[in-house]
């Protein structure tokens, strides 16, 4: 039984109807359509990655001993929920490997590329890759177990002993997650192009997921304040939000031009082809502008001003661009792989509902069953704005219920 | 925070010195309430919401950052554009002449460079903390004191109500004096 009732019935209905939508549209692209692993791939990816994305926040600001977001720490805390779900959906790539992989082919020899695999050979074999992925899902949810565990804990006891707990487990998890998640990405979409390598690929990425958790994390903070539960939070807290979202989007960018001069620059087969097959056609060229626009350029702009920082229509509005092109990031990167031409099925549709709706759920169901607020986080005071002192103090009283 | 204008000479002043920042975030709140003009506030560091409890009115160094910015990446295009593909065009790479990928990072770099120079550079002309500046402020201000002063208009400053406000509020000390900054 959830603690807090956070969405009423209808909500709940319709996150419900969106993912049973999810699953009919999955299997029915299973069936009929050769999207449907590409899709699964790219959904599942694009909604892991903002789960993976809060816990590296939380533990940011745990590292870095920041309190200002202590008041709505619970909302990246209950997203992180959604990592072992979302990870056991990715392992299901198993099954579709054949499709998605080309080097799980024996054969691949014969497409002209002898593969200058050699090392390659190796590293990407089947056991090999999939015992990675279950060592990598694992290693990260053990961690987030800890991180997760020791903030329920403090509520209880009040220790600041789980604060220290908290910043080793994310220590060690900014480091473990730098390298892991770097192979990961390139196991898991690198290597649907094998002949093709970027060294600089899982930073890219690493930019797309802390922006588009901050995003995610701003619209779910946006959310629940309207809704009156998380009164305390204010402006600060959507100014510093807005310039995290501002900052890691500059960031992608930054890695994007990154990884695109140099290519450019070196100009080498086996490297350019990546760019080629996205730039190549003028179909994926409009994607691959759009792609930019929405991840850097509109954001960008439109978060310059303080106080579109602070005012919420706006703050959702730039935030939701950004999660669109995170979306679209991955929808770049997976398939001109495979693809001539850009085509958005209802695969695509369905599979984003239900991938969405199922976070949300895992979400809303997390976020209920524990506090809203951290209220014996020794930084719980110095998180808020002096007018939302009160109800710190009533919250740690025990005179108000969160 | 800001400095006085430069237009005024002599003021009369009254500050009064706090050691903490919520004791004058909060008096500087109630100061502007009873009808008290804040001169200006002093702290060892920026205090968050500051700007709202002394009631400044939006800083313009944003348009200026905005500008200077826009000026630097212009000028890193014009720059680029002219000396490798007009002035002295160069075979690199066999690349394009014009080759604007290649163009994005001074781009980058000049629009940081111009966009922080300037404005650290405005800042410092508009609160007049010039780098060769001699002037003294309060003792303690950039160490742990922090200062509320208030204008002392005109006649009908109420020095026994400004006492009574600074009592309250457990001022540690206070001192008038004129030809403020």
């Amino acid at each position: 039984m959830a603690k807090n009732e956070l969405t009423n019935g209808m909500e709940r209905n319709v996150l419900i109807g969106l993912l049973v939508l999810g699953a009919v549209g999955g299997v029915a692209g299973l069936m009929s359509s050769d999207r449907f692993w590409f899709s699964f791939l790219q959904n599942s990816l694009f909604v892991l990655t903002i789960a993976l994305g809060a816990v590296l926040f939380v533990a940011f600001k745990s590292v870095s001993n920041a309190g200002w977001a202590t008041v709505f720490r619970r909302v990246p805390e209950a997203m992180m929920a959604y990592v072992p779900i979302g990870g056991l959906l990715l392992l299901l790539v198993f099954f579709g490997r054949n499709t998605l992989y080309p080097w799980t082919n024996p054969a691949m020899e014969t497409h002209g590329a002898d593969l200058q695999l050699g090392f390659k050979h190796l590293w990407l074999s089947t056991s090999f890759f999939f015992g990675r992925m279950v060592a990598f899902l694992a290693i990260w949810c053990g961690l987030i177990y800890g991180i997760r565990k020791a903030s329920f804990q403090q509520d209880a006891d009040g220790s600041v002993e789980h604060t220290r707990k908290r910043k080793i487990y994310s220590s060690i998890f900014i480091v473990v997650f730098g390298v892991t998640f770097s192979l990961a990405s390139f196991d898991w979409i690198m290597s649907l192009e094998p002949m093709f390598y970027s060294t600089i690929f899982g930073f890219y990425l690493i930019a797309g997921t802390l922006t588009s958790s901050a995003a995610a994390i701003t619209l779910l903070v946006i959310w629940l304040k309207q809704r009156g539960h998380l009164p305390a939070v204010g402006d600060k807290h959507m100014h510093y939000l807005g310039q995290l979202v501002m900052g890691f989007a500059t960031f992608w960018a930054y890695m994007w031009i990154s990884q695109y001069l140099l290519i450019y620059y070196a100009n080498l087969p086996e490297e350019t082809i990546y760019y080629y097959r996205r730039t190549g056609t003028t179909g994926w060229f409009t994607f691959f502008i759009v792609n930019l626009f929405l991840n850097w350029v509109i954001p960008f702009v439109m978060l310059l001003p303080r106080q579109v920082k602070m005012n919420a229509k706006w703050m959702v509005a730039a935030c939701s661009i950004a999660l669109v092109g995170h979306w679209l990031d991955f929808y770049t990167m997976i398939f001109p792989a495979f693809f001539g031409s850009p085509m958005i099925s209802y695969v695509d549709i369905a599979l984003l509902a239900g991938s969405i709706a199922l976070f949300l759920l895992v979400f809303f169901r997390s976020l209920g069953a524990k506090g809203m607020v951290p209220r014996n986080d020794p930084y719980l005071e110095e998180s808020v704005e002096h007018e939302h002192l009160e109800i710190v103090y009533s919250l740690k009283a025990g005179t108000m219920a969160d | 925070m800001r400095a006085t204008e430069p237009s005024e000479k002599t003021v009369r002043y009254t500050a009064a010195f706090f050691d903490n920042e919520h004791d004058l975030m909060a008096i500087a709140a109630e100061a502007r309430l009873r009808g008290f003009e804040i001169q200006d506030v002093f702290s060892p560091y920026p205090i968050h919401g500051m700007d709202r409890a002394v009631g400044l009115e939006r800083s313009r160094l944003g348009w200026i950052a905005f500008a200077a910015g826009a000026l630097g990446l212009i000028s890193a295009i014009l720059l680029q554009v002219w000396t490798s593909a007009y002035d002295w065009p160069l075979n690199v790479g066999g690349k394009p002449f014009n080759s604007f990928p290649l163009f994005v990072p001074v781009m980058f770099e000049l629009t940081v460079l111009f966009s922080g120079l300037i404005s650290i550079g405005v800042l410092f002309m508009m609160n007049r903390l010039w780098i060769f500046s001699k002037k003294k402020i309060f003792e303690g201000v950039t160490d742990d004191q922090f200062v509320l002063v208030l204008k002392q208009a005109d006649a009908s400053f109420d020095t026994e109500k400004a006492a009574r406000l600074f009592k309250k509020y457990g001022a540690l000390k206070v001192m008038e004096g004129d030809k403020f900054v």
